[in-house]
């Protein structure tokens, strides 16, 4: 059956995938030219992450109840509120503006 | 993993209960909704008539929600077996500059850490970063196995209940973007992570359009070369 394919061959690759970093680079020394990108690689994944889930659908980008939940979790997180309160927010938030429209 | 503390007490304080509860802590938030999309993709596959093997294999091998969804759109939009894997390995590749960030979490030789890098998902890794690049090897795996768990629990759940209700209308797939917000937010105070995850979210905008889903993110990530200017670390 075709999805038992898919789950053979995405899953494989997949678990291939995840072990690159660690097996490529956890025993050996990085080079100093990589330690600047290497801090910055979090906030820029993260950002980049944040934008990808929240205004594609398929490979359109959309306006759509989540970037209203995601609103409201950057406010949130300028606020410092703690991390469950983000979240809470981001989902009444969504829920409350698709349900509104 | 359990009893590795027992054997040397002196040397690295052993705080079992503390720190599970902790990451516990750390990660309930996350695993409500990480359950709950779980959930959503066994709806999918139970609707699309994928049976019960597959898709709870599909969550326990490939653990990654938005693959798995486009790999499902494209089977039941009438796509071939290539192009659903090309999909979801092209929205996987993040976890090759992840994998790079967390390089150094893991312990002993290959095998171990080929298993242990398995249950790194981007929320255990968002949750797991302690600041400037640094991670918490313990809420990594430790809420990483519990996520994972709750991946293929919430996946048979959905499989088992089907079309009844979509968490999504919940409001679901607006909270773990928050989470990553969340985390973000903290570090766009050094003035060249924000410089940079601007970039990146506009490389991001950009290319959305253009390329397909999950490459948008590798470009952004290019972002990061913007600190080889001999940064201070």
């Amino acid at each position: 059956m075709k999805l038992w394919i898919v789950v053979a061959v995405l899953g494989g690759t997949t678990m291939a995938i995840r072990a690159t970093g660690t097996l490529v680079f956890g025993k050996r020394r990085l080079p100093e030219w990589s330690h600047g990108p290497l801090t910055l690689l979090t906030p820029v994944l993260l950002a980049a992450l944040v934008v990808a889930q929240t205004f594609t659908h398929g490979k359109h980008l959309v306006l759509d109840a989540r970037a209203a939940g995601v609103g409201a979790a950057v406010l949130c997180g300028f606020l410092r509120a703690p991390i469950w309160v983000v979240m809470l927010a981001a989902g009444v938030v969504t829920a409350l503006v698709r349900w509104l429209a | 993993m359990t009893t590795a503390a027992a054997t040397s007490p002196a040397a690295s304080a052993p705080e079992p209960l503390q720190s599970y509860a902790s990451i516990l802590r750390a990660a309930l938030p996350a695993c409500i909704a990480v359950s709950a999309f779980a959930v959503s993709i066994g709806l999918v596959a139970r609707a699309s008539g994928f049976g019960f093997a597959a898709p709870t294999t599909f969550s326990a091998t490939t653990y990654a929600g938005a693959s798995q969804v486009a790999a499902l759109g494209v089977l039941t939009g009438g796509g071939g077996v290539a192009a659903a894997i090309i999909a979801g390995v092209l929205i996987n590749l993040r976890y090759i500059p992840i994998g790079i960030s967390v390089a150094s979490c893991f312990k002993g030789g290959p095998l171990r850490r080929f298993l242990e890098a398995q249950v790194v998902a981007d929320v255990n890794w968002a949750l797991a970063h302690k600041g400037d690049g640094h991670y918490d090897r313990r809420i990594l795996l430790g809420a990483g196995l519990l996520m994972w768990a709750m991946w293929v629990v919430g996946t048979v759940i959905g499989l088992a209940i089907g079309g009844a209700v979509n968490p999504q209308t919940l409001g679901f797939d607006g909270v773990i973007p928050a989470m990553f917000v969340a985390v973000l937010v903290p570090q766009l105070r050094a003035r060249r992570s924000l410089t940079a995850a601007l970039v990146a979210i506009g490389l991001t905008i950009v290319t959305i359009p253009f390329l397909p889903a999950g490459v948008p993110v590798i470009v952004g990530a290019l972002a990061v070369l913007l600190g080889r200017k001999r940064g201070t670390p």
